[in-house]
């Protein structure tokens, strides 16, 4: 007759991690199936549990683990982030340029804001003489003719003629 | 985190970045790995590096866990996994050579030497068992794992390896009578 009504714990007993209770060891104490088992598993049983635990150090296997994967996850986020440059580049280079023109405009001078009393001298003096509502209009007019105007000086590169990494660049210092 | 998380846990709190759980898996999994790595004819000197380099690559692929089976049961295919790959560079099993001071005196030179042969006839039967009797049994009854641990380890399910437990047991109570 095949008895294994003790095979689950036999291993954990014979170890010396768990102990029979009384029914368990009655039945051991008669049931001659559950003895040969226990004759094969707790010679092996207790052989591991007396054997000679390896000399190592948990600390330093964990610290050499962890420095490993430091180094590794270093490593795959800069791959993780090169990949989203490649896939941001366009947008970056559009951004760049908006904010740009953005800077630009506001270093421009308002002409609506100013005010004409506060101005210094200009070189035409017959502009000193007009109303704000004249000059006005008188701004207006110009600037159809103003927007055609370069407005930096030749020899600095304009805007078209930046690479994508250069307008990353230039945003990230117009950004701080 | 405390000490008596669950490896899950741990796992998560590595994950949010918590260095000291992934210290705490090493300590409470590492004497056991150490030991079946021993078991399984690691050399001794080889025993740390391959402990790091087990947990080194279940931390690195544990995405690939995913919670599935149990993070020991995990622990312990990787190392078995190296071991295989050790033991295939190095061209098999490293045996450690007995010297005289390490030979047990027998107080009862007849009944230790029947012990021994029956002894041997259970290990030559080991030896001879399929290898997932074999590997489920070692895990069993040397390094005391359960079998949903026995089942990740092992890639298979715990109701296999009870069964597979149970078929080395008997062929092994045959061998011994």
């Amino acid at each position: 007759m095949i008895c294994e009504s003790l095979s689950d714990r036999m291993p954990a007993v014979a170890k010396g991690t768990e102990a029979w209770d009384p029914e368990e060891a009655e039945h051991l104490a008669w049931c001659q199936d559950c003895q040969a088992e226990w004759a094969v598993i707790a010679p092996i049983a207790l052989a591991s549990a007396a054997a000679v635990d390896p000399d190592v150090d948990l600390d330093r296997v964990a610290s050499g683990v962890l420095a490993r994967l430091g180094t590794s996850r270093g490593v795959l986020s800069l791959n993780r982030f090169s990949a989203a440059r490649r896939w941001y580049r366009p947008l970056a280079g559009l951004a760049a340029a908006a904010a740009l023109v953005l800077a630009f405009a506001s270093l421009r001078p308002d002409p609506i804001a100013d005010d004409v009393a506060t101005r210094e001298p200009t070189a035409i003096p017959e502009l000193d003489v007009l109303f704000e509502s004249e000059l006005e209009l008188l701004l207006a007019s110009l600037t159809p003719v103003a927007d055609e105007i370069e407005l930096l000086p030749s020899g600095i590169p304009r805007l078209g003629d930046l690479t994508d990494v250069e307008l990353e660049l230039l945003l990230e210092t117009v950004e701080g | 985190m405390t000490a008596l998380a669950e490896d899950p846990q741990l796992i998560a709190a590595w994950r949010d970045g918590d260095q000291a759980a992934a210290t705490m898996l090493v300590h409470r999994h590492g004497r056991l790995l150490g030991r079946y790595l021993l078991s399984r004819g690691a050399p001794p000197s080889d025993v740390e590096d391959l402990l790091q380099e087990t947990f080194f690559r279940a931390f690195q692929h544990v995405e690939s866990w995913r919670g599935e089976g149990t993070f020991r049961g995990w622990l312990f295919r990787i190392a078995g996994n190296l071991l295989k790959d050790s033991h295939r560079r190095g061209g098999g099993r490293h045996f450690v050579e007995l010297s005289d001071s390490d030979r047990i005196d027998l107080a009862d030179p007849e009944s230790d030497l029947a012990a021994d042969e029956t002894a041997d006839r259970i290990q030559a039967e080991l030896a001879r068992l399929p290898r997932l009797q074999r590997e489920v049994f070692c895990l069993r009854v040397e390094q005391g794992l359960g079998y949903a641990d026995i089942a990740t380890a092992l890639d298979t399910t715990p109701g296999a390896a009870r069964v597979h437990y149970h078929h080395a047991v008997r062929r092994l109570k045959e061998a011994a009578s």
